[in-house]
């Protein structure tokens, strides 16, 4: 019997602002060992979002530009990295919007310089300024139902809770936090951000219903980024599967899945 | 171009620089960077837009912060 192929992909674009992306990969670029890595590991991800960094230029050191090593047709997602404060990442963002690279923000705003969480309140501040002036503002957020409401009414894009700090690998320390924010939250897409250190973690969170995650550490310093890379492409994709198939839900008890009415019994019976 | 025989002092991203003559921040950036694309200028506290960049003057005393991109999380 011949069969058709079916086409098993039938998902919707990740809608973030207005516009729409095919990938729910979003890729940090900071940490890679070369740069050479770098534009490889972007490659082989797929990612059309990536995020970037604004610093200081080093005058004494003239160094190629992380630009020429990202391919074209990539998103760039400047984050406020170094913002203490809202005026710190408004300053930022408005800095990153005259460099070039477009309007897209990513808010961090950190004070504690033990756990690098972020700070809500000033996040919600900053991304209701930042959305007035028209920037695409995606706020890195600790996963709290009410600040997460506030930045949606503040205007933000996209909410991006983190799994676990930023730089642990920890996975989703905050899972059933994240999920409040899944079920709760359906005006923007859930993107989760920080602390997913490999592609079991990251498919974990699509298989929950997250829209798209943004990993970095965990790419850029393995041995092999361009593989990691796209190991973590195949789990995003695999754990998006999952949620829209509707994965069944865990049982107490055991439930065989080969039917146990059977020939065996019937056998003996039919022996005595 | 005007030479000084007391150099101009300013301040470029935390530390200060000596000038000897008079830049443009045009001019400034270019032989400061590699390339100039997608950096941006913030002259005591304002970004200076690109297409302003040959005519702005640097002056004693001014504030300067060069920034660009960088790989990021």
């Amino acid at each position: 019997m011949k069969t058709q192929p079916i086409d098993i992909i039938e998902d919707t674009p990740l809608i973030i602002g207005k516009k729409a992306f095919s990938s729910r990969f979003l890729l940090g670029t900071g940490k890679f060992k070369s740069k050479d890595n770098l534009s490889d590991a972007i490659r082989s991800s797929d990612a059309q979002i990536v995020t970037v960094a604004l610093r200081r230029i080093d005058l004494e050191r003239h160094e190629d530009n992380i630009i020429e090593y990202i391919p074209e047709n990539v998103t760039f997602l400047t984050n406020t990295s170094g913002a203490r404060n809202a005026d710190e990442a408004i300053r930022i963002a408005r800095l990153a919007k005259a460099a070039g690279c477009g309007t897209w923000i990513k808010i961090e705003v950190i004070n504690d310089s033990k756990y690098l969480l972020p700070d809500n309140n000033e996040t919600i501040k900053a991304t209701a300024i930042l959305a007035d002036e028209g920037f695409t503002v995606l706020p890195y957020m600790y996963p709290d139902l009410y600040a997460a409401r506030e930045l949606v009414k503040a205007g933000a894009a996209a909410v991006m809770p983190l799994g676990s700090c930023i730089g642990t690998n920890q996975g989703l320390k905050a899972k059933e936090f994240i999920q409040i924010l899944i079920n709760e939250i359906d005006e923007v897409p859930i993107i989760i951000d920080a602390g997913i250190g490999a592609p079991s973690q990251a498919a974990e969170a699509m298989e929950m219903g997250a829209d798209g995650v943004l990993a970095n550490t965990a790419i850029a310093t393995a041995e092999k980024p361009a593989l990691m890379a796209k190991a973590f492409a195949q789990a995003i994709l695999a754990g998006r599967l999952a949620y829209l198939s509707k994965l069944p839900p865990a049982k107490e008890a055991a439930e065989a899945s080969s039917p146990l009415t059977g020939f065996l019994y019937e056998h003996h019976d039919n022996v005595r | 171009m005007v030479y000084y025989e007391i150099p101009m002092r300013i301040h470029v991203n935390g530390r200060i620089s000596e000038l000897n003559s008079s830049y443009s921040l045009h001019d400034f950036i270019t032989h400061s960077a590699k390339k100039n694309d997608f950096i941006v200028a913030e002259l005591n506290g304002h970004i200076i837009k690109k297409p302003d960049w040959e005519t702005t003057r640097l002056n004693e005393g001014d504030t300067l912060e060069l920034v660009t991109l960088y790989g990021g999380g």
